[in-house]
């Protein structure tokens, strides 16, 4: 392995996960915001980061294993606490409703958390064994979830469409107001969740 | 042009500007600014804009470049970009007084240049002769030569504009909470709204059910106004002439809501100068009642409105004419007030028997619809004038355009409004029978002049100059110090006595025993007396007499 993806790895393990117990030593983000969004905002941009400046200053040698093992696990428990919110979401999904506006798919956020755990999962690339081994555990759980996630989705947009045939009207002479744009509208009300959730 | 009521107004714009526009599009909607004075705020704004930007730097940036260079010359522009234009079509009007028929625009391909026939077609009675009046005349615009239409009826979407009043926040809810009223309304009692009136109660939609029911359909109910006026202002001496508008008000709407501008609609404004004769009118209102047909049935089906998404389906009737009483039987096609038919509800004519003077309500027989549909129709089928004349003789109806909506009733469906019908209808013919009028002391007799000019002593006048005579005895006795106490009020006074017939002007000077006030030097070359001598020497005896009884009282 080439020293620079070496030092992209120890760069982002030092700025997603604490590196407290590793190294003993805070880095930059030294400690977990309690703001998830604010967390979101903060930890998604320097999950990229690859520049020197952010390496954990160590003054002790630490184990390449036991820092991934630890990243993994720190996946894993967000995994966890993820799994089971979703599960709780897809359990009590409603089908589109009637009236009112339309609404995205409620889950639509699930996606994006989804989404930034498997980012984290690819960024470690080490093939020692029990990581890999970890590694392959935890993206099969994320892609069975996600897959589940999707059907959800398939589902809930199929129900979507029939309300929207059902609701539309045949009869009477066409006079164009204004089409709703539901794709216009999804990406608006996205940005709102992204900004608002809690998730 | 027409899906534009969800647009986003200039989202893309600079902040800068889009306040600006808002600025100048407010000043003129709300604050009446010209079209010509939102060019003028444009190019001002353009040019404070550009000394803003240049206060500390010598050149103008790329980016403020751009901002300068993206305020239009035009207010029109921002019109455009505030979608404040209204969808309308121009129709032709044949200019033959007594014909006005419409011509609609047709378009070749895609070319914006309106096509129009370039003489009226139209055929009065089934055998008749066309028309046949010159539609067109030719005018040069930018070297080309083009035909243009030598009066116009412009007509705007009724459809659109409905569309935009479903697309507003919160109307369509307030819109159907009416249809409440109509189903909890009793029979007796109060009525507040038209809703809880039997009419509406009763009135049946095109499934043969109750309209106030609804259905899956949204459904609404509108007035129809026409009213005539003069837009130089109704001055003595000023020209008479008349233009006339044709406005809708959805009565789904709360009464304080109803009659403000942004909530009327304007069909359109007949043009003048004068008023359209009798018939007419009619083809100014076929336009109209082209739209409410497809309202009512099949009905009209928006893409979206702001409660439904996914689109609705609006039906719309047409249920009462609101206007004076000459407007409303022009356009329902009663005839006049005056005429021996003058009544809309019942079949009480002028005559004394089984006339006005009959109080028997019982004996009173309403007039139906039925009967006023079969007259009509035989009244557009006539052959010739002389036939149609004949029948609104006999029946006092005529065809009305009205008349192809099914469901119009022109016995129910006529309401004159409040303004003519309380204010200046029953409220002072009520004081009248009071004898509470304000203005009792006008009519009081301070001259007497009627004794000095008995009636048999102009009965050898024309009618006409009998008339006049009449108005001017009146006018002799009424009190008028006050009105000659001004120079405005002697000069009114002394145009009115000289727009009286010179014959009678003339057996007043001499039953009055007046002379002329010795003449000028340039009037003592005069050889004959004109009006004006006359009316000046009944203006110094009124001054005379007025000035005795000042001095008595």
């Amino acid at each position: 392995m080439e020293e620079a993806q070496v030092e992209a790895i120890r760069a982002h393990i030092a700025s997603t996960t604490l590196s407290g117990p590793i190294t003993g030593l805070s880095t930059a983000q030294d400690s977990k915001s309690t703001d998830p969004v604010k967390e979101r905002r903060d930890t998604k941009p320097t999950s990229h980061r690859t520049s020197s400046n952010v390496l954990p200053k160590s003054t002790r040698p630490r184990s390449r294993v036991a820092e991934l093992q630890a990243c993994l696990e720190g996946i894993q428990e967000e995994l966890d606490a993820s799994e089971s919110r979703i599960e709780t979401r897809l359990n009590s999904l409603e089908s589109p409703a009637g009236s009112g506006p339309p609404c995205p798919f409620p889950l639509i956020d699930c996606f994006a958390a989804l989404d930034e755990l498997q980012d984290r999962l690819a960024a470690i690339t080490y093939q020692e064994q029990s990581i890999v081994a970890s590694k392959s555990s935890l993206s099969n759980r994320l892609t069975s979830l996600r897959a589940r996630l999707l059907r959800a989705k398939q589902q809930w947009l199929e129900d979507w469409e029939k309300l929207r045939v059902e609701q539309t009207p045949t009869v009477g002479v066409f006079h164009d107001t204004g089409v709703f744009n539901l794709s216009l509208w999804f990406s608006q009300q996205l940005t709102d969740i992204y900004v608002s959730s809690s998730f | 042009m027409l899906a534009h009521h969800f647009d986003a107004v200039l989202e893309q714009a600079d902040p800068v500007l889009q306040v600006t526009f808002f600025m100048i599009i407010a000043c003129q909607i709300i604050l009446g600014v010209s079209r010509r004075g939102g060019n003028f705020m444009l190019a001002l704004v353009n040019y404070i804009i550009q000394l803003t930007v240049l206060r500390d730097r010598q050149s103008v940036s790329a980016h403020d470049q751009k901002l300068l260079a993206d305020i239009p010359k035009d207010v029109r522009t921002l019109e455009k970009n505030f979608n404040l234009g209204s969808p309308h079509i121009i129709f032709a009007v044949c200019p033959n007084p007594n014909c006005h028929a419409l011509y609609a625009p047709t378009f070749v391909d895609d070319s914006p240049v309106p096509i129009y026939p370039t003489i009226c077609s139209y055929v009065e009675f089934a055998k008749g002769p066309p028309c046949g009046t010159s539609l067109l005349r030719s005018q040069t615009i930018s070297g080309a030569i083009v035909h243009l239409p030598i009066k116009r009826f412009i007509a705007f979407d009724f459809k659109d504009w409905f569309g935009g009043l479903l697309s507003r926040k919160g109307f369509e809810e307030i819109m159907a909470k009416a249809w409440g009223k109509c189903r909890s309304a009793e029979d007796e009692g109060e009525i507040t709204d038209i809703f809880e009136g039997e009419e509406l109660r009763n009135f049946m939609g095109p499934d043969g059910k109750l309209f106030s029911l609804g259905g899956r359909e949204s459904r609404y109910v509108f007035s129809l106004g026409l009213d005539f006026f003069n837009p130089g202002g109704n001055k003595q001496a000023g020209k008479k002439k008349s233009i006339g508008l044709i406005s809708l008000i959805c009565l789904n709407l709360p009464i304080s809501l109803q009659n403000l501008p942004e909530n009327m609609f304007l069909f359109g404004v007949i043009p003048g100068p004068n008023e359209p004769p009798l018939q007419c009118t009619n083809h100014y209102l076929g336009p109209l009642v082209d739209v409410m047909l497809q309202f009512w049935s099949p009905g009209v089906r928006y893409s979206r409105t702001y409660e439904h998404f996914y689109g609705v389906v609006v039906l719309a009737a047409l249920v009462c004419v609101v206007c004076d009483l000459l407007a409303a039987r022009k356009v329902v096609g009663f005839a006049s007030p005056k005429h021996t038919h003058m009544c809309a509800l019942c079949h009480c004519t002028r005559k004394i028997v089984h006339g006005l003077g009959n109080t028997a309500t019982d004996s009173w027989k309403p007039r139906t619809k039925a009967e006023f549909k079969e007259a009509e129709k035989r009244h557009k089928a006539a052959k010739d004038a002389k036939e149609r004349q004949q029948i609104v003789d006999s029946t006092g109806i005529r065809w009305s355009e009205l008349s192809r909506l099914p469901y119009f009733d022109p016995c129910r469906h006529v309401v004159v409004d409040t303004m003519h019908n309380l204010f200046l209808g029953l409220v002072r013919e009520h004081l009248d029978i009071l004898g509470i009028r304000d203005d009792e002391h006008d009519d009081q007799v301070v001259i007497d002049v009627a004794s000095s000019i008995p009636p048999n002593s102009f009965s050898h006048l024309e009618p006409a100059e009998q008339k006049s005579m009449k108005c001017l005895i009146n006018m002799l006795e009424r009190p008028m110090t006050k009105e000659l106490q001004t120079a405005e009020g002697h000069n009114q006074f002394k145009k009115k006595i000289n727009n009286v017939h010179l014959h009678s002007l003339q057996l007043a000077f001499s039953l009055l025993n007046l002379s002329f006030p010795p003449p000028t030097d340039k009037e003592k070359k005069k050889t004959k007396r004109h009006k004006m001598d006359y009316t000046k020497a009944i203006l110094a005896w009124v001054h005379s007499t007025c000035y005795v009884i000042m001095n008595f009282l």
